[in-house]
């Protein structure tokens, strides 16, 4: 996944950022102007495109004889048409005419990345000032300016009809395009064209909305065009007239801008696709309507050829291909199978008939159903083996006429194996009256056994054999919980005997008393601090002795020592030392001096023995 | 009491938190790609290319992944192709991923039924319980639902062992989180039984003959019939020993049979 993503990425990013490399061969400069025709003066719009080039600069434009020229700004646009990515950008200037006559502008040229750009050369016309304004629809209209008007409006707006070939063959679906070309104007209420003639169906428009939509450049002039799209069918051999086509649509005509009568420019001088909402409603526009005509085409049409025309061609025309499926294929003898052909493909698929069996023998064949869904003709045909001794569907072939290789070619399917078992016999029952109401009203049905269809869900996919209570980190995991159980059993059962037992906590507890008042004497001692020091060794000696032996801590003195001594059966070693430190704690305690540092740690390290000894005695 | 509380909380939180990351770690579906490929052999069955169809989800399983769609899918393809015992051996392991399916269900006893001297196995009542509680859920889940119980019966039994007091609410929780242990076993143990134990098998050729020795010039005992179910009792150089639903046992060549569930098996 992540290879292809990373493919993706720098397939992306070469589109993005390399657009020359890609694009070298196609890139052209576009060369156009918003009005051919200019006072002294007033100004025109020049607009140099470049198609899949959105990086070329602006070039800096030549000297124009009879024009100033000023540099307005690039404009980029990028569209996505069927997945495909282009783009382009138009550098757009100012020209200000400065003197009448016909002048030219280009041819241009421009050398970006290693590619050179050219562009083909335009004529603008220039005339004295107040000429253009006398024509203007707004004055007193003279018969002359007028039909200069008209002729302009003509240049401005027009309609095209085109078929990509003039041969065609009887039949074959054929591609109409009619376009809308509109300079600078504003239009409203397009309605769909209509195309006039004889000898020829054609299919309804295609949504123009869903259709194409874009500029182009016509004779240096910028259009914006709408496609409408359909297909006609020519059902006439002989030269057939193709049109013309007709369209009706309004005009919207600025009425302020009339007033100032500049010619037929300040009339419609909006963007086709300006909101004039407000316009509108101060009233300040009017409509004006428009029936748009077309040129007629002249299309040459031939009948198909009789040379190669395969036995089973039965009108088709266009380029298909054929699936076939039969079910069930494991049946008895009379019982139905049901064949679906579906055809799919280009062309006209009013002259496509259900494909035929090679051979229909030994079987009963019905009457085929049709339908059609998506560039999909499907047929479903019934037929029934009529004994069991029939093996296969025959095969089934499918004829058309390819216009485009102008070829007929035939497609074959199957056969296909069936296993027909004997129909049962008949078993003669005499039924009452009763009895045949009863069965009467029910439909027969044929029921046959099968398997139900395959899944189009892959579910969940895992490594082969790769199961749960096989891998090893699982069945690690699981000591966790286990683990974590025994600790918590042994850790309560701990400390239920430590609230139960009391000798079992003391006898735990003196050690932990040991070295803590063991740490406190070593402070005493390092800050010669005599009589705290004994103070915290007979506290000790005593919370420790009472806690091991579980008796009453203070209760254990020098006198009971020979008794604990006794009954504990401590050794002479031990209990010299219990006894010599009992009496140095208290000569020290209630006796004035002041024992040397080396007494203080000697009665520490007994003490330190005396603890030692009875906690090894405890383990033993 | 509020410590004990406290305490319970932060375990149950800790098994929330072990629960999921067994989930996360141990998952039991893997995101692969090779559904263009499933899609392929699809669009052949579609076409009525058994043969392709076929061999496109084999190669699917070559390449080292499965799933119960994939495995259907081809039990149908062979079943086009006239493999009632192929099959059959790939409706099982497709049941062994989704034992639920209705339409595996209805494809598996269509082909069951189509099996020539087809014999019905007896259950006793409980195996047959077992059989149906073990058939609801899918092997890698229901060996989840068995860890994750465990680790809650652990861990709430464990917090009951800590708390000072024990606390006496958890243990309905303990009881209840034993039953469902309990049962999640019970569930997992006849798949474990079936795949692990007895080895099952399907016969993949049109009939064979069942020997009293792994021998070829050994008596034939009885004649048994694609796409029956057997159990391998032994194996010894290339020969099976079998025992049929009715109980008989015999002797069979290695090759006229193949294991439902090879994956578990390391011979």
């Amino acid at each position: 996944m992540m290879r292809r993503f990373l493919i993706l990425f720098l397939f992306s990013a070469c589109i993005l950022e390399s657009p020359c490399c890609l694009w070298a061969k196609d890139a052209v400069m576009g060369i156009s102007v918003d009005k051919k025709v200019v006072e002294v003066g007033d100004a025109i719009q020049l607009s140099l495109s470049f198609d899949n080039g959105q990086k070329v600069p602006a070039l800096d434009l030549p000297a124009i004889n009879s024009f100033k020229s000023q540099y307005l700004g690039p404009s980029t646009m990028m569209s996505i048409i069927n997945g495909q990515v282009s783009s382009s950008i138009t550098h757009r200037y100012l020209l200000v005419a400065v003197k009448t006559g016909t002048f030219k502008v280009g041819p241009l040229a421009i050398s970006y990345k290693g590619i050179d750009y050219k562009s083909e050369a335009i004529e603008i016309q220039v005339v004295s000032r107040g000429q253009l304004s006398k024509s203007s629809p707004g004055n007193s209209v003279q018969p002359q300016a007028q039909a200069q008007t008209e002729e302009e409006l003509k240049e401005r707006i027009f309609l095209a009809i085109s078929v990509p070939d003039t041969r065609v063959y009887l039949n074959e679906r054929v591609p109409v395009t009619v376009k809308l070309y509109v300079n600078q104007l504003e239009v409203r209420d397009i309605q769909y064209p209509e195309i006039l003639g004889t000898g020829f169906m054609q299919d309804g428009f295609v949504n123009p909305r869903q259709s194409r939509q874009y500029r182009d450049n016509v004779s240096g002039i910028l259009y914006d065009i709408i496609e409408f799209n359909t297909y006609a069918y020519f059902t006439r051999d002989g030269e057939i007239a193709l049109g013309p086509a007709k369209l009706k649509c309004n005009l919207l005509i600025r009425e302020s801008q009339r007033r100032r009568g500049r010619g037929i420019d300040d009339l419609f001088s909006h963007d086709f696709f300006d909101d004039s909402f407000f316009s509108d409603m101060f009233g300040r526009s009017r409509i004006y309507p428009l029936d748009l005509t077309s040129a007629q085409l002249a299309i040459n049409v031939s009948s198909l050829p009789e040379d190669g025309r395969p036995q089973q061609f039965s009108g088709a025309i266009g380029s298909f291909k054929m699936q076939v499926e039969a079910e069930p294929r494991e049946l008895k003898a009379g019982d139905p199978i049901t064949l679906t052909f579906k055809i799919a493909g280009d062309g006209n698929f009013d002259s496509v008939n259900c494909p035929r069996l090679d051979s229909e023998e030994g079987f009963k064949a019905y009457q085929p159903q049709a339908r059609t869904e998506d560039g999909v003709k499907i047929f479903e045909q019934v037929i029934m083996p009529e004994s069991e001794k029939i093996t296969e569907i025959p095969k089934i072939k499918f004829a058309y006429f390819n216009p485009q290789i102008e070829k007929y070619i035939l497609i074959e399917e199957g056969p296909f194996p069936i296993r027909v078992a004997a129909q049962a016999e008949d078993k003669s029952v005499v039924l009452d009256a009763s009895q045949i109401k009863q069965i009467l009203p029910q439909k027969t049905q044929v029921l046959g056994r099968d398997i139900i269809y395959i899944k189009e869900e892959a579910g969940a996919w895992q490594k082969k054999g790769d199961f749960l209570h096989l891998r090893t980190g699982f069945l690690i995991f699981q000591l966790l919980p286990l683990s974590f159980l025994f600790i918590s059993l042994a850790v309560g059962k701990r400390r239920e005997r430590l609230s139960a037992d009391v000798h079992y906590a003391r006898k735990l507890r003196a050690p932990k008393i040991a070295r803590a008042g063991l740490a406190r004497a070593k402070r005493y001692l390092k800050n010669n601090k005599t009589k705290e020091f004994y103070d915290v060794i007979f506290k000790t000696l005593q919370e420790y002795l009472g806690h091991r032996f579980s008796r009453a801590s203070a209760g254990i003195t020098a006198q009971v020592v020979d008794e604990l001594i006794e009954s504990k059966n401590l050794d002479a070693q031990t209990a010299d030392k219990l006894k010599n430190c009992f009496l140095n704690c208290d000569t020290a305690r209630y006796a004035v001096s002041q024992d040397s540092m080396q007494t203080m740690q000697k009665t520490l390290a007994q003490l330190e023995e005396i603890i030692d000894n009875l906690e090894r005695r405890k383990r033993k | 009491m509020k410590t004990n509380i406290k305490l319970t909380v932060y375990f149950l939180i800790c098994s929330a938190i072990y629960i999921g990351l067994s989930a996360v770690c141990f998952a039991e579906t893997q995101t692969v790609f090779v559904l263009d490929d499933f899609s392929r052999a699809n669009r052949f069955y579609k076409e009525g290319q058994f043969e392709k169809a076929k061999d496109a989800y084999e190669a699917i399983l070559d390449g080292g992944f499965e799933s119960g769609p994939l495995y259907y899918n081809l039990a149908n393809s062979y079943y086009k192709l006239g493999g009632l015992g192929r099959a059959i051996l790939n409706y099982e392991r497709a049941e062994f991923f989704m034992p639920q399916d209705r339409d595996l269900k209805f494809n598996i006893e269509f082909c069951r039924s189509l099996v020539q001297d087809g014999i019905v196995p007896r259950q006793t009542l409980i195996a047959n319980l077992l059989d149906k509680l073990s058939s609801k859920v899918s092997f890698n889940r229901i060996t989840f639902m068995s860890a994750a119980l465990y680790c809650l019966l652990c861990i709430l039994s464990g917090v009951y062992f800590l708390s000072r007091r024990r606390l006496q609410f958890l243990k309905p929780a303990i009881f209840l989180s034993l039953i469902f242990f309990i049962t999640a076993i019970l569930t997992l143990s006849p798949k474990i039984y079936q795949n692990h134990l007895r080895r099952e098998a399907v016969i993949i050729v049109p009939e064979a003959a069942c020997r009293f020795a792994p021998s070829d010039t050994s008596t034939t005992y009885f004649k048994i019939y694609e796409g029956a179910k057997v159990d391998i009792v032994a194996e010894d150089a290339g020969w099976a020993r079998i025992r049929t639903a009715d109980s008989k046992i015999g002797w069979v060549k290695g090759e006229v049979l193949q294991r439902v569930y090879t994956a578990f098996f390391k011979s």
